[in-house]
């Protein structure tokens, strides 16, 4: 058994201890707002916030987020107020299939929630670390442009 | 085609609570509470219902794959029954012959369902009035509707669609209903977002992937990645050994029709996707590769050197020989590459066989033929396969293709539970249906210093047989040529091909447009002035090919082609263009009934080309929900930097190479360059934005490359 944060629950997960994170949210947890696309670590869909950072949870084996405050998707925001990155998302309307999208407010919110002062260009290069197959990047440019 | 009114009686099943769809993402939306009263809906046709509380949810036939109909389809309705757009809940509809062609198939969900969904308002609308009328004992004419009532503006009385369902559903059909005029729209044309919007950014939205069926289990499948390969052996102990997993299986060759081939390979069925796909890895194949050929990109090379130097085997366009005599011919050589579909959300599927009764939920972009196929493959009625479709993570005309569907039911059938599969990316692109490559040859001829005649043999992997799906975007251009001679010839290979956003036209428009270009500024010309000439003066021409149906006769609006190409030139600043470090390229193309124009910009900077600004001109006729167009054209737009600038797929010893976003990168956010869209206001019926706003705008980047390196482009991508 190994014990996890998640959205500030304590979970108990009967997994082998080199499971990667996303599947035991998917298929575990239910928590199914994280993607899989690439599984390689390539395309950001399975991102997750670990201790405020956004890392991509299809190469995470669960032994190593132990210790570690987890934050999907789910987590963000509350139900009465949401994140203002998802906020950003829905006045520019951004998503189009949606599926990449969940990476992409996972990151965003990564640096928004650091409060770095970074320059356009920085966060867009983080950015770059998402994909998205249908091309909202302008949509996102302009959410971004709302926050940063 | 079923009449209006048989049509509408279909499923007129009042108070009925008739469930004709699955409600995905709308569940959080929808979760008011009534206590006290009794929720009863009523069903007034197989796209709408109404509550007594007010409600109204409308049926989505075709499936939603990131293009919009959702929204879009649902505006049409509410328009013309005159209901505010943010009452209605969505549903998507479960697959049925109710609604005709449901696929999500050549941008052709707007035109198609505009007239069918006014109507389904407008007929409800009516029967709404006359049972306020019968109420109120007045004449209906008197009544008008707005914002979800009937209002008596004499005696400034009103009820609620609510109150009026019930009475309302009770009364015939009307034999025919009035539709408002354009000018009276106030919904259609005003721009809408997404009703699964707020699931999506709260992770709540139900893809395939996400779908679930008690007692389910999850399967994984080792293909060889050379589709002709044949499972030998396998020894399933290893993997049966791992805990969790319940089953290793054989799945067999299957191939009803080439849409749906299912490949041969080993499954493993396990409680959950790690396992399952951990399980795969220790499965001992031998596999038979008697019948592999080891086809690469030489051998390509190689046939096309061939065919090249033979006459066409079809021939669509024929000038009369005797009447060419140009000045000099020039020659132009393309290979335009394979391209994946690349889907975010990879194939999966989730499927029940029971009892004679299927049940198959997953993301597609067919749900009739998933469903008839299903029911002829299995010899069972239709109403015993029901097939719910899921949002769906992009789909470009990958899903169009229901093998994964199919490969799902057989595996339940045979294990005697739900599955879900879930394909790995790389599975995905290997077991692809590839837009296919194809080779250009071109012999222009020149006289009197412009284009006497064009000569262009299309060599691609037809998808069905001949030229069918392959020549448009070629076969059928408009242009102002005295002599035009077009032929195809079938390439041979093994790779899978399907649809791939626009299909002919996707590599088509591309060689035609940069002839052109290449051509006018090799004499001397300014590409977008000769490019107006070439569309001549005429209004309109019709384009008669040898082709079966609507594809034998191509109608060419050249005023609305001409409009979209000056609109673009004139945004972009074409006539402006000082810079020595720039360049601009233009291309165009008709897709349809929409038409399209884009110019491109690039500069030199520290050596290096950089893609800075696109402008891209669309006129889809009426746009039902701007914001939706817009978002296909920014789609395109991504598309096209991802083919033309950085990424496709090579065949070594028969298998594709580039099978994960490592190898195969695609667009990302520091790609995109400054976008300058804008959407013609027409007044036309509406037509397809999803493909039509893609063609034109790798030529047009490629012409902008040309224009600043003269480097010739004669593949992609390009290297720069
Ligand atoms: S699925 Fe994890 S980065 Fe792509
Ligand atoms: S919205 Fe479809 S992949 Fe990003």
């Amino acid at each position: 058994m190994i014990t996890l944060t998640i959205n500030n629950e304590k979970y108990q997960i009967d997994a082998s201890s080199e499971t990667p994170l996303l599947w035991v949210l998917r298929d575990h947890l239910n928590l199914k707002g994280s993607k899989y696309s690439c599984g390689i670590a390539a395309c950001g869909a399975c991102k997750v916030l670990v201790d405020g950072n956004a890392v991509p949870s299809c190469v995470l084996p669960i032994a190593s987020v132990i210790d570690a405050k987890i934050t999907t998707i789910e987590g963000l925001g509350t139900a009465e107020e949401l994140h203002p990155v998802q906020k950003a998302w829905i006045k520019e309307n951004v998503p189009q299939c949606g599926y990449c999208q969940t990476g992409q407010i996972i990151t965003a919110v990564s640096i928004y929630d650091k409060h770095d002062n970074l320059k356009k260009d920085e966060v867009l290069s983080i950015m770059n670390s998402n994909i998205c197959r249908c091309g909202t990047y302008d949509r996102i440019k302009k959410a971004l442009d709302g926050l940063f | 085609m079923i009449n209006r009114r048989d049509f509408m009686n279909l499923s007129f099943t009042a108070g009925s609570g008739l469930i004709l769809g699955v409600n995905y993402s709308c569940i959080q939306g929808n979760t008011e509470k009534h206590e006290k009263i009794e929720i009863k809906n009523y069903s007034f046709n197989p796209f709408l219902e109404l509550t007594n509380t007010n409600k109204a949810t409308i049926y989505i036939p075709v499936p939603e794959i990131g293009q919009g109909p959702r929204t879009a389809l649902a505006m049409i309705v509410c328009e013309e029954l005159e209901i505010p757009f943010a009452n209605v809940s969505v549903k998507q509809a479960i697959a049925s012959t109710i609604y005709g062609d449901m696929s999500a198939a050549g941008s052709e969900t707007i035109d198609k369902f505009y007239l069918p969904l006014r109507e389904a308002g407008a007929t409800a609308k009516d029967m709404l009035k006359l049972a306020a009328a019968n109420i109120w004992n007045v004449t209906s004419k008197n009544l008008h509707c707005k914002n979800g009532y009937v209002l008596d503006t004499e005696s400034e009385r009103k009820l609620s669609y609510g109150e009026l369902a019930d009475e309302a559903s009770k009364l015939p059909i009307p034999e025919s209903v009035g539709l408002k005029k354009p000018q009276d729209f106030n919904l259609i044309g005003t721009k809408q977002k997404s009703p699964d919007l707020r699931d999506m950014v709260t992770g709540k939205a139900i893809y395939g992937f996400d779908a679930s069926l008690e007692g389910m289990k999850y399967v994984s499948i080792v293909r060889h990645p050379v589709r002709e390969a044949k499972v030998k052996s396998f020894k399933p102990e290893r993997a049966l050994a791992i805990p969790g997993v319940s089953q290793v299986i054989e799945v067999k060759h299957f191939k009803p029709i080439p849409y749906a081939e299912v490949l041969p390979g080993v499954a493993v069925i396990a409680k959950d996707s790690y396992t399952a796909l951990k399980a795969k890895k220790l499965l001992e194949i031998e596999w038979d590769l008697s019948e592999i050929e080891n086809e690469d990109e030489e051998a390509f090379q190689n046939q096309y050197q061939k065919l090249k130097s033979q006459p066409p085997e079809f021939v669509l366009r024929k000038p009369d020989i005797s009447k060419i005599i140009s000045d000099r011919v020039l020659e132009f050589d393309y290979k335009i590459p394979f391209w994946g579909h690349f889907c975010m959300e990879p194939m999966n599927f989730l499927a029940s066989y029971h009892d004679d009764k299927c049940v198959l939920i997953g993301s597609n972009q067919r749900p009739n033929l998933i469903q008839d196929l299903i029911s002829k493959i299995f010899k069972l009625p239709l109403e015993n396969v029901i097939v719910e479709t899921t949002l769906g993570g992009g789909g470009f005309g990958r899903r169009l293709a229901v093998d994964y569907a199919l490969e799902a039911l057989i595996i339940s059938k045979e294990v005697g539970h739900p599955v879900k599969t879930l394909w790995t990316r790389e599975e995905n692109t290997l077991q692809d249906y590839f837009r296919s490559l194809s080779y250009h040859n071109f012999r222009i001829g020149i006289k009197n210093n412009q284009i006497h005649s064009w000569f262009h043999h299309i060599m691609t992997k037809p998808i069905a047989g001949g030229p069918r799906y392959e020549v448009q975007g070629a076969a059928d251009i408009p242009f102002n040529i005295e002599n035009i001679a077009i032929g195809y010839t079938p390439l041979k290979t093994n790779i899978r091909i399907g649809s791939w956003r626009s299909v002919s036209h996707s590599y088509n428009v591309f060689v035609v447009n940069n002839v052109i270009t290449e051509v006018a500024l090799g004499l001397g010309l300014d590409p977008f002035r000769y490019y107006l000439e070439l569309l001549g003066n005429e209004n309109s021409k019709t384009i008669k090919l040898p082709l079966r149906g609507s594809r034998g006769t191509v109608e060419c609006n050249l005023d609305r082609l001409r409009n979209v190409l000056v609109k673009a030139a004139e945004l972009s600043g074409w006539n402006d263009q000082n810079g020595k470090n720039s360049a601009l390229g233009i291309a165009c193309t008709y897709f349809k009934k929409s038409y399209a124009a884009h110019v491109a910009e690039v500069i030199m900077k520290n050596n290096k080309v950089r893609l800075t600004k696109i402008t891209s001109v669309l006129d889809c006729g009426k746009v039902v929900n701007p914001l939706g167009v817009r978002a296909q054209m920014e789609g395109s737009i991504s598309d096209a930097i991802a083919v033309t600038l950085k990424s496709n797929i090579t065949i070594q010893d028969g298998q594709p190479q580039e099978l994960n976003f490592d190898a195969h990168d695609i667009t990302r956010i520091q790609d995109m360059p400054e976008l300058q869209l804008h959407i013609i206001d027409s007044n036309e019926n509406p037509s397809g934005a999803g493909e039509p706003p893609f063609p034109s705008v790798p030529p047009a980047i490629a012409n902008a490359v040309f224009t600043l390196t003269n480097k010739k482009i004669r593949t992609l991508p390009i290297q720069i």
